[in-house]
């Protein structure tokens, strides 16, 4: 169940991660980090990116962090690598890249990135390590991230103070690094002695590096964020469960009264479809069943709002085709679940007409099966009668394959939801999911993927607890 | 019966009878022709076009103009349909002419069709004039004007009020060009060089022009392009004629003017496309991931089961959905998604099949003889599983139309792609033109029932079991309906009773005119070897043969004086139980599971009897007393699944005797428990029957058995009753050589015999 579900997750954080644009394909996105352009305005750009590539755990590798092994000397050398002179392995176009790279390692290379400002045979590299350690050192300020908002502000005071210390300098064919600051100097104290103080924050044990390989990751990152409950969508500029949480009440409305209906219905056609086997209404029955059970959702749901939900030379309104309740406040508890009843009756027809075929196909199927089995043989040589031995003795027997078909419904209708809540305008979590798909939002999929687990999950708890109701010998397992 | 026909042919041979899935079948035919000849009928491009320099057949050569067909699957399609009808003329004349095999020929068609589409493919690259190469659109479009409607010879002056679009035209200075469009503003002709369709557009006054015509032309049924977006023509209803193109629009257009006729026709290929890819790639993982997991077992499989468990509960569409809308739109993405998230049902399958084939004797044998493992698992167990693996694959294929449809209904498709749920999506905003719900909609729906409803056929046809034990209401054609009862203390008689079953067309007789009386107080032995019709014979004397498709076409069964298989139902359910009452065989599937013993045996006596629930429960703890069950106050709480077998059969004969029957009827019930066990039952029903002086009805083939309990003794053999006598008769002086040959077949106690003889032994064949 547990490994399910995290399987689940992380296809999902697959999906999502493997196609997210990096740092540097976002910043050319929106026109900002083409061809040269000042130090501080990338400087200041790239800070504003890091914020957003913190929500998404994009800033981190996806489940292995090897950064935490970074050397000074590896350092030295990446440095030496960004620069256009004598040194430069780089071709012009990928240094760009690299640079964004080097800046988006975050805090693992903060300590060798002192290192290197505190030797003092490396001068040529001290202004732009600082350049980097500023960038590294930065705390994103998300909103999310701090209950307190003067906490919030003094961090975003310490980032300021730390950007004030980047060294200025140029990069130039002709000569390399090249120094143009001319404060050089306390620059490059006060940073050191910045960084210093908060070297706690920074440096690792070595078995805090091997701890920090595995966690800090996107995926335990995003996880992390997801189980605290502090995802924030970018995109909607929410909290992701604060935007589930004014949706899920539709979706879970539809779902229950679905699932209650689809059982419903289905089990007394199984029922009546096994008694009559062979006979020619049980056979047109399953005929029109099978029919219906092709239907596409989408189809029957356009037909309906096209008939029913619109004045046109075609259709009447008769039924609302938008959103599942009235917008009047002011109703009475009868009417507001009148009001509800009648908004979600169309949705609820193309929510359940689909399952209740494939559902009382199965209990048809299952009934039959234990119509044949052994014991109704007894029960039919006792004298019981054939009602007697349907709803006395089978049904009882046939139902542990129609709980799993019917939690199975819990999750798999999900699906079915998207549909629904577009034809019918339906602002619930089917249309978040296909929202939050559309525009790559990540941590709303992922928030949304969560609740589809969570159904899962709850659906197959509820079938185990059904399984020991019906079943004595699952029972006798618990007990 | 004869060995024409194999179960296979025998399965097609049921599937095809029915009218549905003939009717399946030809839908499905109707798609796949109209995907294959899509450009035959729809098309700008002439079928047929004769003019001054004699006939042509422009379609031909435009069907690998990638021009028109940019699409690998278009191209695809198009190999197939110049191809395919190549290729049944191949098959006919290589099946005439050689001895080829059909496989063989098969194969070597399909091949050719692959080679073709791949040598179609190849020699294009592109290049800064747009696509070029040994393809490159030679052949001249032939468009759609109806010229034929129109005078040839047109004032050049008032040629501007009557050019169409497709119109062939030669200029003043003798080129040759095709109307592409007039436009209004600057009273021009935007016309491109004849056959060229990359080209620029050039604008001609028309009074430069002059038309030239064709003398015949034939032109698909819907004479306009699938891609074309009808500026002029933007939501038109069915049946609109276009000026423009001098055509009309069948079945009306979208809001992008595009024909929506045009576009179902070429909806089809990409269902088709979708459909067979994904599921193809779908099963193509299941089959691999699913075989290794079988075959191999153990970690791999606990690994690779893990997979498909999450797989499983993954909702499939919504991680599909997730996907296509991160990673892309276009049909390869939707293709690879679908095939790599769809497979984890077939590997379960597939796993199955290899689990119960995996110790099956030609598997061992294959393995003995040192074949490599890869070629045990998909050469020689493969073919076992084509079968659930077909059925799964056609539902399959349904499930993933159903899924692009969707996606495309969602807008997760490239918009250009003339997919079927991309129009019904139009209609979600369009709700005045039901065309575009209605067509789309129907077309989903045809192809999507077909191929279940094809499915189900098949899945029933191989699988007669499932759905075919009919529920026939028992035949009682019994031509004898005297009941002739001689000797008044008789109590059931079998007078020439016939029972044959009838399922799927095929007869079984499996009891032929069997007679034999039983007297009260009497305890008749029924002996016979495994399938002699002797369980059969007992089940009838209750009828509880009915549902499973018994008939009894001659003969009677009279009870008393009364003729059981002419009872009414009412009559026989206060016979069943009360009357005479049955043990089966099976203890361990006899219960009901989920309810518990005591409540078991109290159902018969509340069926029976007027007693109090106080006197219920007292008569049962009783009776489980009696049948010797220890602690019965606590069995009665208990469920079935809690007692050994013994204590179960126990419970059964507490329920056979609850009423105090005058008959019970025992089909052998020790055979499935141990050998102390089975002495103990027999001790009981021995004892009960001498105190209660009921008659027993014993079905066995264990003579030792026989020679404890029993007065008389029936011996049957293929349906037939061989001999009848009392015991000791039986014993001491069998008659029938079956009978001689069943008593010499016991071993015996210090008889040192080589071998031990078998019936055959005893019989001449």
């Amino acid at each position: 169940m547990i490994p399910t579900m995290v399987g689940i997750l992380l296809i999902t954080f697959a999906v999502v991660r493997l196609r997210a644009p990096g740092l540097y394909e976002e910043m050319a996105a929106s026109g900002q980090s083409a061809g040269e352009r000042k130090a501080d305005a990338k400087l200041a750009n790239i800070r504003s990116y890091l914020g957003r590539f913190k929500r998404t755990g994009n800033d981190l590798p996806a489940v292995l962090n090897t950064r935490v092994w970074i050397e000074k000397d590896d350092v030295i050398e990446n440095l030496w690598m960004l620069e256009k002179g004598e040194h430069a392995t780089l071709p012009a176009g990928d240094r760009g890249r690299a640079e964004v790279e080097l800046y988006l390692k975050g805090r693992a290379y903060v300590i060798p990135l002192l290192e290197v400002l505190e030797d003092e045979t490396l001068t040529e590299l001290h202004a732009p390590a600082s350049e980097a350690l500023t960038i590294c050192a930065f705390t994103p300020t998300n909103i999310e991230d701090y209950a307190k908002e003067q906490e919030r502000q003094r961090i975003v005071s310490r980032n300021q103070l730390l950007e004030k210390c980047a060294i200025e300098f140029i990069n130039t064919q002709e000569d390399g690094y090249l120094c143009v600051d001319e404060q050089y100097q306390t620059k490059r104290q006060k940073l050191i002695e910045i960084i210093r103080n908060e070297e706690s924050a920074f440096s690792y044990s070595t078995a805090g590096k091997i701890g920090a390989t595995f966690s800090e990751t996107g995926f335990v990152s995003i996880m992390g964020k997801l189980f605290s409950g502090t995802l924030y969508s970018h995109m909607k500029q929410q909290f992701v469960f604060a935007i589930i949480a004014d949706r899920w009440f539709i979706t879970f409305w539809l779902n229950i009264m679905a699932i209650i209906l689809a059982w419903g219905i289905a089990v007394p056609l199984g029922i009546r479809a096994a008694r009559k086997k062979g006979s020619l209404e049980e056979r047109a029955t399953g005929g029109a069943l099978m029919l219906l059970w092709s239907t596409p959702e989408f189809f029957l749901g356009t037909i309906l709002l096209v008939h029913l939900c619109t004045d046109s030379s075609y259709g009447q309104e008769i039924f609302p085709s938008k959103g599942l309740t009235s917008d009047d406040v002011w109703m009475s508890t009868p009417a507001f679940l009148w009001d509800i009843c009648y908004h979600s009756f169309l949705p609820l027809i193309v929510l359940t007409y689909n399952s209740f075929t494939v559902l009382s196909r199965y209990m048809r199927g299952q009934l039959l099966g234990e119509l044949s089995s052994d014991y109704v043989r007894t029960a039919r040589a006792k004298g019981a009668s054939e009602d007697q031995i349907v709803y006395g003795h089978s049904l009882r027997n046939s139902m542990v394959t129609m709980i799993t078909l019917g939690s199975g419904l819990l999750a798999s209708m999900y699906g079915g939801f998207i549909f629904v809540e577009l034809i019918f305008n339906i602002q619930g979590l089917g249309t978040l999911l296909l929202d939050a798909a559309l525009t790559a939002d990540a941590p709303l999929i992922m928030g949304s993927t969560i609740v589809s687990v969570g159904l899962l999950l709850i659906s197959i708890l509820v079938a185990d607890i059904l399984y020991a109701v019906v079943d004595p010998r699952i029972r006798s397992q618990y007990v | 019966m004869s060995n024409a026909a194999s179960p296979v042919q025998l399965a097609l041979q049921r599937m095809l009878s029915k009218t549905s899935i003939r009717l399946g079948l030809a839908i499905l035919a109707f798609f796949a022709v109209l995907a294959i000849f899509a450009p035959f009928f729809v098309s700008e491009t002439a079928l047929v076009w004769i003019d001054d320099g004699g006939i042509s057949f422009p379609i031909l050569l435009d069907l690998f103009n990638r021009n028109i067909y940019e699409e690998r699957y278009d191209v695809f399609f198009n190999c197939l349909a110049v191809f395919s009808p190549v290729s049944i003329l191949m098959y006919l004349l290589l099946r005439k002419y050689t001895m080829w095999g059909q496989g063989r020929i098969t194969l070597l068609l399909a091949a050719s069709n692959v080679l073709l589409w791949v040598a179609v493919q190849i020699p294009y690259h592109h290049s800064a004039d747009g696509l070029v190469g040994f393809w490159r659109p030679r052949a001249v479009t032939y468009c759609t004007a109806s010229f034929h409607q129109r005078t040839t010879s047109i004032d050049p002056t008032q040629y501007w009020d009557h050019a169409q679009r497709g119109d062939t035209v030669r200029h003043v200075n003798g080129t040759v060009y095709t109307v592409h469009h007039r436009s209004t503003s600057k009273h021009m002709l935007a016309c491109r060089p004849y056959g060229e369709h990359g080209t620029p557009l050039e604008f001609i006054p028309p009074t430069k022009l002059s038309l030239l015509s064709p003398s015949l032309t034939l032109f698909p049924l819907i004479a306009n392009s699938h891609r074309m977006h009808y500026q002029d023509a933007v939501l038109k209803d069915p049946g609109t004629f276009c000026n423009t193109t001098g055509q009309s629009f069948i079945l009306g257009t979208d809001e992008a003017g595009r024909d929506v006729a045009a576009r179902m026709v070429f909806g089809a290929r990409i269902s088709l496309t979708v459909g067979f890819a994904a599921t193809g790639l779908a099963l193509f993982i299941g089959l691999i991931v699913g075989a290794i997991s079988g075959y191999f077992g153990g970690r791999v499989d606990i690994l690779v089961q893990r997979l498909v468990e999450i797989m499983m509960n993954f909702p499939t569409f919504l991680l599909a959905l997730i996907i296509v809308a991160v990673w892309g739109k276009d049909i390869s993405t939707i293709i690879i998604v679908f095939g790599v998230t769809g497979w984890a049902g077939t590997a379960r399958l597939v796993r199955g099949e290899y689990l119960a084939q995996a110790g099956r004797e030609y598997v061992l044998a294959a393995e003995c003889l040192g074949l490599p493992k890869w070629r045990i698992m998909f050469i020689h167990i493969l073919p076992n599983v084509m079968t659930p693996l077909l059925i799964s694959a056609i539902f399959g294929i349904a499930g993933t139309i159903l899924g692009e449809s969707g996606l495309a209904f969602l807008g997760l498709i490239d918009a250009n792609t003339p997919s079927w749920g991309l129009v019904l999506n139009e209609a979600r905003k369009h709700t005045e033109y039901i065309h575009l719900v209605y067509t789309p909609g129907f077309a989903i729906f045809a192809l999507v029932s077909a191929l279940n409803v094809v499915g189900n056929g098949l899945r029933e046809a191989f699988d007669p079991k499932s759905e075919d034990a009919t529920n026939q209401q028992p035949v009682l054609q019994s031509s004898d309906h005297r009941t002739k009862q001689a000797n008044p203390t008789t109590m059931l008689s079998f007078n020439d009773i016939h029972i044959r079953f009838e399922q799927g067309g095929q007869a079984v007789n499996a009891v032929r005119g069997m007679s034999f009386d039983i007297q009260s107080g009497e305890v008749v032995a029924l002996v016979g070897e495994s399938g002699s019709g002797k369980s059969v014979s007992a089940l009838s004397s209750l009828r509880l043969l009915d549902t499973s498709g018994a008939v009894y076409p001659t003969g009677n069964i009279v009870w008393k004086g009364e003729n059981i298989l002419a009872m009414s139902d009412e009559r026989l359910r206060r016979l069943r139980g009360n009357e005479i009452s049955f043990i089966s065989q099976e203890p361990m599937s006899a219960l009901n599971p989920t309810w518990t013993c005591g409540r078991q045996v109290a159902e018969a006596l509340e069926l029976h009897t007027q007693l109090t629930p106080d006197a219920i429960y007292t008569r049962c703890i009783e009776l489980l007393n009696a049948v010797g069950l220890p602690d019965p106050e606590q069995r009665y709480e208990q469920y079935p699944h809690e007692l050994s077998g013994g204590m179960r059969q126990r419970v059964c004969i507490a329920i056979a005797l609850a009423c105090d029957p005058d008959l019970l009827i025992a089909d052998e019930p020790t055979t499935a428990l141990d050998v102390t066990v089975q002495a103990q039952i027999l001790d009981v029903l021995k004892e009960l029957q001498r105190d209660r002086g009921m008659a027993i009805l014993f079905i066995t083939h264990d003579l030792g058995v026989v020679a404890e309990l029993a007065d008389k003794v029936v011996i049957m053999w293929r349906g037939e009753k061989v001999e009848e006598g009392p015991v000791t008769d039986i014993f001491a002086h069998p008659q029938h050589p079956y009978t001689k040959g069943l008593l010499a077949c016991r071993p015996r106690l210090g008889q040192n015999t080589k071998r031990l003889p078998t019936i055959d032994d005893f019989l001449e064949t």
